[in-house]
């Protein structure tokens, strides 16, 4: 055996990059006029005061302040209101919602709750896990004919089936929340993406993360904020279906029995 | 042939085919194994996260090769980013297991920890088809390194904040002493090290190695990825501890003028 401890010559040492002095952000600033530098006695989100935005601001428009940088125009505002209570339950036989009922039966402590459910909502198929790239798939793809895309990408990742079926909800979804085609242009061309689709596939359609995808582009939301933002909106429902039955005993659950349980033969490969 | 609906409607309240599981009167059994007659008496903790993890019982030497290399990939550092968030979580206050599992999640990037394994694999897999294609190591290192703008962003070579790894040599004597032979894709690694470290002063991390190793026992990308999602949990935990017992706001703290804003001016709110 060749001995390459004697032939690395390698050796340990820090690269001495420069790192920052001090953190910065363009998002939210504080301020002391206290004796005690730690405590702040006032702060600024994107330059508005926050006891300004308390008293002023809808929930809507400080989620849009702080991740686009300036308060929605008043269609946006409505458009956004709109996608947060659309997006705000995943249903209630989502991985995710069924996630959170077990940890909250499964008398897991509350604090875990929701950052469970919230991480199986992260998954790409039937939770927020694709949506960035969907986002940039609209932004790539927007200017080009339906057909066109789809000739390169028979099923594009905007498009999918659920229960080996197009998803109903989802495109009522996309319908309830289409504007004119100024305000929501990626929904639309998403919505004729999907008629081009279903022309030869009537079993594929949108998916739910695709209408937040393209609601997100339509909003100007950065890709990057798409993940976090879809899962951000469906916390309210994975919180409230996660606690319903937390006091309840573990028996409101199904359990499935040993005559349902079918273990396979197989067996490993032993060394 | 069954269509989607119908298969789905078999599974209903059942758990069909599965490859593990607890049958109160029969034992508990993984991949065939019955784990306390057969494992639990004879195997490592190890044995049983190989058997969960991938379906098969590895052999010992793997096992004692695993659990030094755990040893390698988490240190009670809490400047490494996984550990700096097991610190917070101590600092705020919250329970062992939610701290570890913060850390656990923060190590799953794209700059180090679980899923450079995976990238770590399939990259010294594909070199080494290439390679035995013909093409030199030079050229090929090269024509790597024109992607990333000449910077060494070789998935298992170089590594954040210092040059080199003293992981790599620790693991490569121990890997030696439990008998293992310098396998080719572990051959490859350093040869392209040589390369690295004449050129660029870049050498094999312990991602590489690990990368290269477990190629050569034959594993590919996620079947490593899936050996590893807690490799960094007990450094986590220590970091956790530690600022836990240290008196209240006392990890890092910062003064208000501490954080810079660089933000829009001061403004007033938009009339309605």
């Amino acid at each position: 055996m060749v001995d390459r401890k004697s032939e690395r010559n390698v050796t340990v040492k820090h690269r001495d990059e420069k790192y920052a002095d001090r953190y910065r952000t363009a998002i939210w600033q504080e301020e002391s006029e206290h004796d005690n530098p730690f405590i702040e006695t006032d702060a600024y989100c994107r330059g508005y005061r926050f006891e300004d935005l308390v008293a002023n601001t809808s929930y809507a428009e400080m989620v849009f302040l702080m991740i686009k940088g300036e308060l929605p125009s008043s269609s946006q505002k409505a458009l956004f209101e709109k996608v947060l209570v659309a997006f705000s339950h995943p249903g209630i036989r989502n991985d995710a919602v069924r996630a959170a009922i077990l940890a909250g039966v499964g008398k897991t402590v509350p604090e875990n709750v929701l950052p469970i459910a919230t991480l199986v909502f992260g998954g790409s198929r039937t939770g927020a896990g694709d949506v960035e790239k969907m986002m940039r798939f609209f932004a790539k793809n927007k200017r080009k004919l339906p057909a066109d895309v789809l000739a390169v990408q028979e099923q594009p990742i905007v498009l999918g089936q659920y229960f080996g079926e197009a998803d109903v909800m989802a495109a009522k979804i996309c319908a309830w929340l289409m504007g004119d085609e100024q305000e929501t242009p990626h929904l639309h061309w998403g919505k004729a993406l999907v008629a081009e689709a279903q022309a030869s596939d009537a079993n594929i359609g949108w998916t739910k993360a695709a209408v937040a995808a393209a609601l997100f582009c339509d909003l100007g939301f950065m890709p990057k904020f798409g993940v976090g933002l879809l899962q951000m909106m469906a916390a309210p429902g994975l919180l409230a279906q996660g606690f319903e039955h937390a006091n309840k005993p573990a028996t409101v659950l199904p359990f499935v029995s040993d005559d349902d349980y079918e273990l396979s033969a197989q067996v490993g490969n032993d060394e | 042939m069954m269509n989607k609906i119908e298969f789905l409607l078999a599974q209903r309240g059942k758990l069909l085919d599965r490859k593990g599981g607890w049958i109160a009167a029969d034992g508990v059994f993984s991949h065939g194994q019955d784990l306390l007659r057969e494992m639990l008496p004879n195997k490592s903790y190890f044995h049983v996260l190989v058997l969960n993890a991938l379906g098969f019982v590895p052999e010992d030497r793997l096992c004692c090769w695993l659990e030094a290399i755990f040893i390698c990939l988490s240190w009670p550092d809490p400047r490494i980013w996984c550990n700096g968030v097991g610190a917070l979580a101590g600092s705020a206050q919250t329970t062992a297991l939610s701290a570890t599992a913060a850390g656990m999640l923060a190590s799953d990037s794209v700059m180090y920890g679980p899923y450079t394994l995976r990238k770590g694999v399939a990259f010294i897999q594909a070199s080494k088809k290439v390679i035995d294609d013909g093409m030199s190591i030079p050229d090929y290192i090269n024509s790597q390194l024109k992607r990333s703008g000449g910077k060494v962003h070789l998935m298992g070579f170089a590594r954040p904040i210092a040059t080199g790894d003293e992981r790599v040599e620790a693991m490569l004597e121990y890997t030696q002493s439990l008998g293992y032979e310098i396998g080719p894709h572990l051959q490859l690694g350093f040869d392209m090290e040589t390369y690295l470290i004449k050129n660029h002063s870049e050498s094999m991390n312990i991602g590489g190695f690990i990368s290269a190793f477990l190629s050569d026992q034959g594993l590919g990308p996620e079947q490593v990825y899936r050996l590893f999602p807690s490799m960094v949990n007990s450094g986590v935990t220590a970091c956790y501890i530690e600022q836990l017992e240290k008196p209240d706001d006392a990890y890092l703290p910062q003064t208000v003028d501490d954080v810079e804003y660089n933000g829009p001016e001061k403004r007033q709110l938009p009339t309605a």
